[in-house]
Parts: C-alpha cells; structure tokens; sequence
C-alpha cells in the first residue's frame, strides 16, 4: 500500500515524510549512512578497496603499468581515473559505452583529485624523459543508491593509500628494464580529500539541505545525482560544484560547508582505521 | 537459529524452492500461479510458501506465493492500475504502474481504445471527457494483440478514473466524485467531467484481491536442509 | 585502435611491470611443475578432485530486482537482474521472453593484463555462453514479446569464471522471482594430460589451453546441471581431447554439480525467510499510515459536508 501511495503521489509522499522532519529512510536531514571500508580485497589488483556507504557500493582497482613520459612533461607520470557505471548498478543505466551521467562523474572525480594536489604527479616519474608509472585507477559502481562520488572518491583514496610501488632499474645504456617486486616504497599521498553530497529541496517556502542522499531522494530533489557536492582536503575547500535542484541560501551553504568539514574529518578517521587495520595484519 | 526459525516458519508454512516436487497432478490437484506441472508432477517455479486451495469441492489448487512481486508482466482480466500520459479522440495512451496490489518496478506501456472506455453508447464516447493527463485509473487487461502494448478496458462500472487533479488545482489536491461522469475539487470547487470508477473503499486493493483465508496444508517443514 | 573519447585514456605505449619481472616468461614444464607437485598437490593446497568452498549471497544490489554475490576463493562474481523490458527494435511477435545477458570484467579483474573498457571476444563469447545455459531454465513463455536482462560483472578472475556467472544468475534469477523450471549448478574442469583439474584457476586454466609440444589431452569443460530434472543446460569445451575424456570428465562434473545443489537451496531458503521478514514489516509500517490517511479522509469527509 505504501509503496503504491509513493508511485502515484510521489511529491505528496516525499513532502509527507519531509514535514514530519524525517527522510523516507528514517533518517535525520544531516544523518549521513554508514561506512564500510575494506582494503585490498582483490589480489588481481596492485591496489584495491571497496566501500559501501548505506547501499551504495564502489569498488576500486589500481594497475600499474610502465611508460615514456609525454615529451612536453618530462618528469611527471600519470593518474588515469575512470568511473564506471555498469548496467547491473541501476535500473537507469543500458549497456554500451558510458552515458552522460557517468561522463559527468568521471570528470567530477578526476577533477576533485587534481585540485587537492593529493598526488603529486612527479612522484610517479621514475627516470627524466624515459619511463614514469602509469596508475590506473577504475573505480566500479556495483550499487548505484546515490553520492556515487562520496563513495568514488573514498575507495580512490583508501586504494591509493594502500598502493606500494615496486622498484624499477633502469639501464640508460642498453635502455634495458628490470622490476623488483621484493622491494617495495609507498606512494606518497598528501592528506585525504573527502567529497560530501547533499540534495537541496524546497519545502514549503523553506530550503531543506539532505545530507548523503540516497538515489531515490536524488530523484526527488530533481537532479541527475546529487545537487552540492562539496570536497575538503586537510580542512581547506578543493572543490565545490551545484548541478540543479532548487537554489541555494547563504544560510543553506554554510550548513552544508560545516557537515561537510565535520564528514571529512570523520571519514578520514574510518579510512586510517581500516588501513591500520591492514598494515598490521600483513605485518603479522 | 534454528530454533528461532521454526516459529516462524510455522506461521509461513512450507517453503519452496524453484524445481521442488510439490505434489501429483491429477483432477484433485491442479497447478496454479508459481507452479508448472511434468510428467504427472507439480513442480515450483518461485521462491517463495506454498499454498494450497479448495478451489471447488474434490480440487485443489497447488500454487507458490513469492515474497516479492513475481517478474511476469500483466495477464489478460488482471486489474491495473495505470496513470494516464495522451488523450487524443481516438484512444488515450497510459503507463501501467501496478498490477492487482503489487508494483512493477517498471512501468509498461497501455492503450485504452476509445470503445472500450464505457459499456454502454460506445460510439458517443469523447475520451476528452472521460480522462485527462495525469489521471490515476483502475482498468481491466485485454487479450495481448500487439507487441509491446496492452490493450486495456474501462467498461466496467467499477473501472475508471480513481485519481484526478482538477485544472488550475494545486499538485496533490485530488477530486472528489460527485457522479458516475464529474467529479469536484475541494478546494477550487471546480467540476470536470470524467469517467468515475464506482466505489473508492478506502483500501481498493483489498477489496478487489481480498486476502484469502489460507488453508495451508500442515506438512512436514525441511527448515534447515 | 580508435581512442575511447568518453574515457579518460592513459599513454598509448603503456605496458604492464610485470613484463620486466624475473620468471615472467615462463616454459610449458615449469609452469606445470607449479601448478602441480609431485604428490599431486595443487599450487593452493587442494587436490585435484577437490573444489574451491562456494560462497553465495542473494540481494547484493538495493536497486536491482534480483542480484546475488558468489565468490570462489578469488574469483568474485557480482549479478543483478532486472525486470522484464520491452525488446529494441523488434516488430515480430514471439511467443517466449528472451534473456539478455552481459559480461562484463572489471578493468583490474585479470592478474595477468588491464582489461579493456570495451567489450571484448572473451566476454562476448562468456555472455552467450551464459544465455544458452539459462534459457532453458527460465519459463519464458510467462514473458512474451519482452525480454529479462542478466547482467554479471566479474571484479576477480581466478578461473572458473563461466561456472560462477551460472551460478550467481541462478540465484539472482530466483531471487527477482523469475519464474525458473529448476535450480541451476555448473562446474568446471581443465585437463592436462591424464589429469583433471577440478574448479582450477587462473594458472590451471591457462596452462590447459597452451597445447604441449606432444599432443595430449588438454581443454576446459563446463557443463550447468538442472538437478531436479537430470537435464545438462549448457555444456561449452574448449581444446582438444578425446571421447573417454569428455565422458570422463562429465562424469566428474556431474557430482560436482550435484554437490552445490544443496548449498544453493540453503542460500535461496535464506533469501526467502528475509524477503517474508522485510514484508511483514513493510505491511505494519503501511498499515500505520493506512490509519493516518483513514483519518485524513473523515476530516474530509467533514469539511464536504459543510460546504
């Protein structure tokens, strides 16, 4: 019954849960869901994580590959981000090459990472003008249930953080390659940005900001993904974009801003927990 | 676990699982939904409890009833529910959006042809005055004739508009029948013609599906096979 | 090769650095001495007959249907299913449903190379594969003129991949209440020579592929199993092998099938004992705003009276 009284009415049964000051999932406006971490779950990978916020889960891999660094960048290596929307996350997504959205949230993430300067590009250098590491990193959605790029970029940045590269000799004389997987030095990763969604929804005159919207409420608030997606790294701003939704109040920014610093600092707790965690148990 | 299990599957009653040998088939038993029936057997298809009915005195219907809706799409005399998206003079087009009392996870498409949105003086009809877009209606499945497009009836007293939002009304401000053809805003007090269904009981779908009394056969439970 | 413009593409000579590795390339012999020691021990401690422990999971997508998780040691095998959709560009009627199936691996899934973002032959042949050995198990005549999509998308190859998509669509389709004739189980099993691989990975796959220098039996067979009606839905061999093989190695698969058959029932029976659990408690929360409305419309009801 409550599933058709959603179907037919469904500004009706949003608003109805909405002025009641509680979310069709139960929760508060700013609670955000909770967070599953793991850390090098696929030993295909040279690095991995996967993340659940609530429903949503990403998973993230790192291959590591070897090439000639670009002629006019001699001593930087590469970032090759990609998300991937496969058809399975979502009754919305059709196989065949990525669709706008998805475009649109691959550009969002390697944006958001560029910004932070959490990586620095020459740290992947490894010989000038002759051979630099290529990271790529595919982040895979298996459940798309909204704040896709919070989780995005939190399996991005746990995968990284467990990323260790293996030592390369290279000989300039016979240009000659060798790896050394035994011996291994991590990467060098500076602070952690955290990206925190919010839907925006007006509600009898008043803005409503919901915190970690779920795909339903992205629905609702009338975008493709979440409204507000704002990113701190080490407590400074490194990015902030608002796609649709209703407009926004000075009032509802700084609420915004404020939960999202407060998310950044608790993520980053969850995130070195979880890579503590790890580290020990292969130290073991 | 498993002692906590039994209760409830007590109050369940037996579990199927799709391929499991659930009894002969012959004039006393018969196959219903979510069961199909081999070689002299009934066997299920879903997941889900068993449930079996005295249809008529000596048969009884073996069917398997799913948690979830079951993923087959509407059948032909199955009630649905559909919102109302074109209205041209000839038909008015609509997405089915519920069968019975369950909901598809995605809508499919329907067409209401111009006669068979009443019973009685077929050719007189203007569809204009029977339904506009956006309006909530219950109607019957016809027989599947063109692919992709469920061919859907109105003709019945109980069939017709259950939901509609006057003109110029706020979003959600739903009319209220003041005929078997108009119905009134509460607010507006404006009146619009439409084709009313006959009753709106406060639970329609129990109503029209009530919840049978279910003489479930006790058999043994194989609760943790 | 066209440049992917919806992606962002890294350098075009990149290659992996495990091509500069010590023991990269490795002979026939010593990769067979790997996989296999002396006492008949594989590389993962199993024997030969003895396959990976399953783990299966339904309800792994919130948005899906039907979805399920099934993992063999590393493989790592994600399904969700849909409901039936309309069928693009088709103007003929038919009277049974069509499956559409998908493979997908994820780019990071192979240990031995980056998988491209565009599909490829291998999943291709893997998608039809899967569609053949679950059309005969899928009523399809419940769904005509429309079509259910399966997708599978593999986050870990370690061997066995084809088995695992059967299984996990299997599970996902009962758990979308897709109406199935039984309950479907596939096996896997690569042979080299006189022995038999059951379940194998990654390695033991490719090392029965690459044919010897003498000719022997070598191949992968993979054969899904309806049990309750002792039918063989799909039976897919790759290699060259002779007929005792082939019989010998169903006969294997056919256990081994036999053998899931009880784990999937205990995964399906689990699902269904939670799907009753969440109902019952959608069904109190709809009955509690069932009320509230109840007494929303009698204040209605009042107001009209009035005017």
């Amino acid at each position: 019954m409550a599933e058709i009284y959603k179907l037919i009415h469904p500004v009706k049964y949003f608003n109805d849960y909405l002025s009641r000051k509680i979310r069709p999932d139960g929760r508060a406006f700013h609670e955000q869901r909770n967070i599953k971490l793991n850390v090098n779950s696929i030993k295909a990978a040279d690095a991995s994580a996967v993340v659940k916020c609530g429903n949503t889960t990403v998973v993230c891999g790192i291959k590591l590959e070897l090439a000639t660094p670009k002629a006019e960048e001699p001593d930087v290596g590469f970032l090759v981000t990609n998300v991937e929307l496969p058809p399975l996350c979502s009754s919305k997504y059709r196989p065949g090459p990525p669709t706008d959205s998805a475009q649109v949230t691959s550009t969002l993430v390697a944006d958001i990472i560029a910004n932070s300067k959490c990586i620095d590009l020459k740290d992947l250098s490894i010989v000038h003008d002759k051979l630099a590491w290529v990271l790529y990193c595919d982040m895979v959605c298996i459940d798309n249930d909204g704040s896709l790029v919070d989780a995005c970029i939190m399996t991005l940045m746990a995968s990284l953080k467990t990323l260790t590269l293996p030592k390369v000799t290279y000989d300039p004389e016979t240009e000659e390659i060798s790896v050394d997987t035994s011996v291994r030095t991590k990467l060098n990763v500076n602070g952690l940005p955290v990206a925190t969604s919010f839907a925006l929804y007006k509600h009898e005159q008043s803005n409503i900001v919901l915190a970690d919207p779920s795909s339903y409420e992205e629905e609702m608030c009338g975008g493709i993904g979440a409204n507000l997606i704002t990113c701190y790294n080490n407590g400074i701003l490194c990015g902030s974009q608002k796609f649709g939704g209703c407009n926004l109040s000075i009032e509802c920014e700084e609420e915004a801003l404020k939960i999202a610093k407060e998310r950044a600092q608790a993520v980053e707790e969850v995130v070195d927990v979880c890579i503590k965690n790890y580290e020990l148990e292969i130290n073991k | 676990m498993a002692a906590l299990n039994k209760e409830k599957l007590k109050e369940m009653g037996k579990l199927c699982i799709p391929g499991m040998r659930l009894s002969i088939s012959n004039k006393e038993n018969i196959a219903g939904p979510g069961t199909y029936e081999l070689r002299g057997y009934i066997y299920a298809t879903l997941c889900g409890t068993l449930k079996i009915e005295q249809t008529e005195s000596e048969v009884r219907t073996v069917s398997v009833e799913s948690p979830r809706t079951p993923s087959v799409l509407p059948k032909t005399g199955d009630v649905v529910t559909a919102k109302v998206t074109v209205v041209n003079p000839r038909m008015v087009q609509c997405s089915i959006l519920c069968v019975g009392s369950s909901v598809l996870v995605r809508p499919y498409r329907g067409i209401l042809k111009k006669e068979d949105i009443k019973a009685t003086e077929k050719d007189r009809v203007d569809p204009y005055k029977c339904f506009r877009p956006g309006d909530v209606i219950l109607a019957r499945v016809l027989p599947m004739t063109e692919i992709h497009w469920y061919h859907i009836s109105t003709a019945e007293n109980e069939l017709g508009v259950v939901i509609a939002t006057a003109e110029g009304s706020p979003q959600g401000v739903s009319m209220v029948p003041i005929s078997w053809s108009e119905m009134q805003c509460p607010k507006t007090l404006v009146k619009e013609p439409r084709k009313v269904a006959r009753v709106i009981p406060e639970n329609i779908n129990h109503a029209l599906f009530p919840i049978r009394d279910n003489s479930t056969k006790e058999l043994e439970i194989e609760a943790d096979k | 090769m066209p440049l992917d413009y919806r992606r962002f593409n890294g350098p075009e000579d990149s290659v992996s650095y495990k091509r500069f590795t010590k023991g990269y390339l490795k002979s026939y012999d010593e990769l067979y001495k790997e996989s296999l020691d002396d006492k008949g021990v594989r590389k993962d401690g199993r024997a030969l007959s003895e396959a990976r422990s399953l783990f299966a999971r339904t309800d792994m997508v919130s948005q899906a249907k039907g979805s399920s998780y099934v993992e063999l040691r590393k493989t790592k095998v994600v399904c969700s299913v849909f409901d039936p959709r309309e069928i693009p560009h088709q103007n003929e009627f038919s009277q049974l449903g069509q499956i559409f199936c998908e493979v997908k691996f994820a780019p990071f899934s192979c240990p031995r190379r980056r998988r491209p973002h565009v599909p490829d032959a291998e999943e291709k042949a893997l998608s039809v594969a899967l569609r053949k050995a679950l059309e005969p198990t899928v009523c399809r005549h419940m769904f005509p003129n429309y079509q259910v999509d399966v997708f599978i998308y593999i986050l870990e190859n370690d061997g066995s991949c084809l088995s695992a998509a059967i299984n996990a669509a299997g599970l996902a389709l009962a758990d979308a209440a897709v109406p199935m004739y039984d309950v479907i189980t596939s096996c896997t099993v690569a042979i080299v020579g006189e022995k038999m691989f059951v379940d194998p990975t990654e390695a033991e796959e490719n090392l029965a592929t690459i044919s010897p220098s003498t000719p022997i039996n070598h191949g992968i067979i993979t054969l899904s199993m309806l049990s309750e009606l002792k039918q063989i839905s799909d039976f897919t061999q790759v290699g060259s092998m002779d007929v005792e093989c082939v019989v010998k190695a169903m006969d294997i698969l056919d256990k081994e099938c036999a053998r899931l058959v009880p784990l999937m029932q205990k995964v399906l029976v689990a699902n269904v004992l939670k799907c009753f659990e969440t109902r019952k408690r959608l069904e109190e929360e709809a009955n509690e705003k069932e009320q509230l409305l109840n007494a929303k419309m009698d204040e209605w009801k009042k107001l009209l009276k009035f005017t």
